[in-house]
């Protein structure tokens, strides 16, 4: 009987400390399956596991279906203890109840007066803290260098005008397009960048606004790209992305993960790629932010908010920045950005743009992005490749507008 | 003697519906509760965002909302647009495909397994390769037109085609199994039949509509209200192919009832559309269950 209480004695002081009794936390993040974050997250989750003595264990699916399979995770109360989010759908989970305000798990107003303005503007609600938005993204117009020079051009376009006529003269098809926009999902996203770059909103002081003449401006500059041939019609983005990498593709909108991916994918031509501002009348651009939160029905929650911490150190920010080619949330060293720049020359566009960036969901809406987003892309699909005129397709966005904004949900 | 009357009324009146009783409650769980839920779900006001409000019964608001909705008249147009064409189109080739293959032709066998092939492929296999073949930019379709002469046309582009290629992709899939329960069915009907109609003078053409015809009734009341119901609540290709555009013009109602719920959030309305479909459903089942009753077979 001694023996195997002695036995059992030293298999325990075995055991445990090589895990067999380690805390684990749980993590649901589609970015493990995206290039240049998958290596990102690795890293972060073997070095925590280190420092800390857990176990990590994350769960990825593709982002098509990530933000449908969170929700789900959320209203069912089976949760992991970490999520990864962007602002688009942040507001609706914190309007759902669903999410644990992190004021007490950690030292909140650290993030809020130090990160970007988006921290607090989107992460911020009723005076609680949901989310630390640990990486912030801005939009520029990315451009090929040596198809611009090929065409005479010796700099990128500054305006609507130049824009357009640099498209058409880069327009060779079928083997090359001179600017893509997108004309399926996500389409939202994209004609964000021709509203934004008008100065105007769907909704403006809580009121609907897509009668606003600058809407039906931007609503009609897109449907000019979409009709005149410059683009590849009927290709979804993530192939327009893939075309642009490969040389078919002159100009596009995107932000700085795209010479992440761009670079993951081993392009010939990603020392072709530059980026210059968005060449629209206002001098905005579109800007937006994604981090992590705790949901409530959290398991480990006080391991959860140790991970976001670990993840916003400012090493670990660095490292975000070199795998990601991504903005983290919080400020980074001069002498880190001089170094990046050198070796990244456009990412200087991106980091000065940020100042000029704004959200595409307009204030107040967060909770409904997702309708919001249906929305538009209704009205953008009925007038690009339905028969209905941009000012009807608008006049029923006006109408399903104001009946979106009666039903907002109380925060 | 008391006891064992007891006995043989439970062993020869009871026991059947004992046996049978675990399979009746896995199909009130799995089934019937669902269907129940949704029922009562479609007269409350459930929406995800504003459960902190409560769950409030509301009636028929959401009947009233979906039908006084003009989007609901076309989703539901294009709903029954897409299940006849589909059915009709499915039914029509499956025919054609069974009487040639019943014929006493050379590799018949394998022209059978060459048919099967389509029905063997997983749904969403097939629409992201006819996807992919409709491409307006790559696709092998439109490289085939402009090769010939032709011009390249906007299959999922389009709303007035999409329609078409959708449909064609659904029916290239489904058509094989209505050939193989349809072959079956021919293959059912007794070869003296035709030789007495031979006998009377009647040509294939009278053969077809008076001997194959009747000889399928069993089959076709089995064939065609699945098929009815199965283009009826499918969203597979659609959903892949188009996600319910070019612009909404290929959003049938189950797809609808989808976006209502997941993407708006809009969880008791999207039941009560959910229950306006299920009744579309039972509305033709029974039509075509009546229709053909006053059709005459060979047992009747």
């Amino acid at each position: 009987m001694l023996k195997r209480i002695v036995l059992i004695g030293c298999l325990l002081l075995v055991l445990v400390p090589t895990g067999f009794c380690r805390e684990k936390l749980t993590i649901f993040n589609y970015q493990y399956l995206e290039p240049g974050f998958a290596q990102f997250w690795k890293e972060i989750e073997t070095n925590f596991e280190k420092e800390y003595n857990v176990d990590v264990e994350a769960t990825a699916v593709p982002s098509s279906s990530y933000y449908d399979q969170t929700l789900i995770q959320l209203v069912s109360g089976r949760t992991a203890d970490i999520y990864y989010t962007n602002d688009a759908n942040l507001g609706s989970y914190i309007a759902g109840g669903y999410l644990e305000p992190l004021d007490k798990l950690l030292n909140t107003k650290r993030y809020n007066k130090n990160f970007f303005p988006t921290q607090e503007k989107t992460a911020m609600v009723n005076g609680k803290t949901y989310a630390i938005m640990h990486q912030t993204g801005t939009w520029a117009l990315i451009y090929n260098k040596r198809m611009l020079a090929e065409a005479g051009f010796t700099r990128p376009p500054r305006n609507v005008e130049e824009l357009l006529s640099y498209g058409q003269k880069l327009t060779k098809p079928p083997l090359q397009y001179g600017l893509a926009v997108v004309d399926s999902y996500p389409i939202f996203e994209e004609i964000a960048h021709y509203l934004i770059g008008f100065g105007t909103s769907y909704v403006v002081d809580g009121k609907p606004n897509a009668m606003d003449p600058k809407v039906i401006q931007a609503h009609k500059l897109y449907k000019q790209i979409y009709d005149s041939g410059m683009h590849p019609k009927g290709v979804k983005k993530p192939v327009l992305r893939q075309m642009q990498w490969e040389g078919k593709i002159a100009m596009r909108f995107d932000g700085t993960w795209y010479f992440g991916m761009a670079k993951a994918a081993n392009s010939k031509f990603y020392d072709e790629l530059d980026a210059a501002p968005v060449p629209f009348p206002s001098g905005l651009n579109q800007a937006n932010c994604s981090g992590l939160f705790i949901p409530k029905a959290a398991q480990n929650k006080k391991l959860a908010a140790k991970y976001i911490d670990f993840v916003n150190r400012p090493a670990n920010q660095v490292k975000f920045l070199n795998y990601s080619t991504m903005l983290p949330g919080g400020p980074l060293p001069e002498k880190v950005l001089a170094n990046y720049y050198q070796q990244n020359p456009w990412f200087k566009v991106f980091v000065t743009r940020g100042a000029y960036g704004r959200n595409r969901v307009p204030d107040g809406l967060a909770p409904v992005a997702a309708q919001l987003t249906k929305l538009v892309e209704n009205c953008v699909a009925s007038f690009l490749q339905g028969n209905e005129s941009v000012e009807s397709a608008n006049k029923k966005l006006n109408e399903e507008l104001t009946e979106l904004l009666k039903n907002l949900p109380k925060q | 003697m008391l006891r064992s009357e007891i006995v043989k009324t439970f062993t020869t009146k009871a026991f059947p519906y004992f046996l049978a009783f675990p399979m009746f409650l896995l199909v009130a769980i799995i089934v019937l509760y669902p269907i129940a839920a949704t029922f009562v779900l479609s007269f409350q006001d459930y929406h995800l965002l504003r459960l902190a409000d409560g769950v409030k019964f509301v009636g028929l608001l959401n009947y009233i909302k979906t039908f006084s909705s003009s989007d609901f008249w076309s989703f539901l147009k294009v709903t029954l647009e897409y299940t006849v064409v589909t059915t009709a189109c499915c039914y029509l080739l499956g025919l054609i495909s069974a009487l040639i293959l019943n014929l006493p032709i050379k590799f018949c066998s394998w022209a059978r397994l060459a048919v099967i092939l389509p029905w063997i492929l997983p749904p969403v296999v097939t629409a992201l390769v006819w996807l992919w073949m409709y491409d307006y930019q790559f696709g092998v379709i439109n490289y085939l037109l402009s090769w010939v002469g032709l011009t390249p046309q906007e299959w999922l582009i389009s709303p007035r085609i999409a329609f078409w290629g959708i449909s064609l992709t659904a029916i290239w899939k489904i058509f094989p199994w209505a050939t193989m329960m349809l072959l079956a069915g021919l293959q059912s009907i007794p070869l003296e039949y035709y030789e007495a109609a031979m006998m009377d003078g009647a040509g294939r053409l009278k053969q077809f509509f008076y001997v194959t015809l009747p000889g399928l009734k069993p089959v076709n009341n089995v064939l065609v209200v699945l098929l009815l119901v199965w283009n009826l609540r499918s969203v597979d290709y659609i959903y892949v192919m188009t996600g319910g555009g070019p612009a909404r013009s290929m959003e049938v109602l189950a797809l609808n009832v989808y976006i209502e719920g997941f993407v708006n959030k809009n969880f008791s309305y999207a039941s009560a559309i959910g229950v306006i479909l299920l009744l579309i459903g039972i509305v033709i089942t029974l039509s075509y269950q009546k229709a053909l009753s006053k059709q005459t077979g060979f047992n009747d």
